[in-house]
């Protein structure tokens, strides 16, 4: 299961530059699954703030391009100690900008937030419970106020 | 006018350098980039320094008239020049904290003086270009010098990765055919 593959990230900074970072080995065990795994962990968690849900295996295009700003954080800047190159801090930051609270917030497009699921959502239920919260109040219970 | 064919002379050194030109004791492509420039950032050189090809790059200079030149007033004369090549490679964390990852960089880098050597000052290797331009170097190659005790170039703010620098020189000889 994974959202980067070895094509993908050499199409975004080349074959050389991936085999620097992680040596040239791709499969079980390798540095660059290592990387991915913790990428895609990332993103999965800061994309849940706003209630996302991230796939493992999603070929959502924004979707990996967030994962490889984290991908490469991790594998240059982590391992390397390498400045970050300006086009992979912009997709760092894009995650930012996914995550960040209050208005303005960049929605991942071709993925719907369930914004209950999100922090600061609510789920309401007919009773309490540990999945959540009886509704005391609804349009039905204010009529006549 | 007819002048020195430096452009000639410093596109065979790098093409010797960079692509395994030449035709004997040739350096393995790949090994070194042209592609230490000036006006490019420490970060992105350090960033090109970790990658297979290390970045190298050559400047010519100390040109003076060759002690063993003809007559001023002849057709030929010969100009004397030396050539640094200078090679960075990049110290990452793990080079910083692993003095044995330190002294296999290190050890790297002072293989690249036997490399340059080998291939520059093995004639007929400088004669032309890959093109066919005759660079007039007497001999078709360079003598080799010395090169420089390794220096690092960049500071060392924490986890960052730092570049050094290697300057490897060479001494060589240009005929000029001036105008009579």
């Amino acid at each position: 299961m994974a959202i980067l593959t070895p094509q993908y990230v050499d199409n975004a900074i080349g074959t050389g530059t991936r085999e620097a970072l992680v040596g040239t080995a791709t499969g079980t065990g390798s540095a660059f699954l290592q990387h991915e795994a913790a990428a895609r962990a990332i993103v999965a968690s800061r994309a849940a703030v706003k209630g996302y849900t991230i796939a493992e295996d999603t070929d959502n295009d924004f979707v990996r391009l967030l994962v490889l700003g984290q991908w490469y954080a991790l594998a240059g800047g982590l391992k390397k100690g390498l400045e970050l190159p300006p086009a992979i801090a912009d997709a760092m930051a894009k995650l930012d900008q996914v995550a960040k609270t209050g208005d303005g917030a960049l929605p991942i497009p071709g993925l719907s937030p369930s914004t209950r699921d999100g922090i600061g959502g609510v789920r309401f239920s007919r009773t309490s419970g540990p999945d959540g919260r009886r509704q005391y109040l609804s349009r039905k219970a204010l009529v006549n106020w | 006018m007819t002048l020195a064919s430096f452009g000639a002379a410093l596109t065979a050194i790098r093409e010797v350098i960079d692509s395994a030109g030449g035709s004997l004791r040739q350096i393995n492509a790949g090994r070194f980039a042209d592609a230490l420039h000036e006006g490019v950032s420490d970060d992105e050189l350090a960033r090109r320094g970790i990658l297979a090809s290390k970045p190298f790059r050559v400047r010519l200079g100390n040109i003076r008239r060759h002690p063993a030149s003809p007559p001023i007033n002849g057709n030929i004369n010969l100009l004397a020049f030396e050539a640094e090549v200078v090679v960075s490679r990049t110290i990452d964390p793990e080079h910083q904290v692993d003095p044995d990852a330190m002294a296999e960089l290190e050890a790297l880098a002072a293989e690249d003086a036997d490399a340059l050597r080998q291939a520059l000052c093995t004639p007929p290797n400088l004669n032309t270009t890959a093109g066919g331009t005759a660079t007039n170097l007497v001999g078709g190659h360079l003598v080799y010098l010395r090169s420089s005790t390794p220096r690092v170039v960049t500071g060392a703010p924490p986890a960052k990765a730092q570049r050094f620098e290697v300057g490897h020189r060479f001494e060589g000889t240009l005929k000029v055919y001036q105008n009579v």
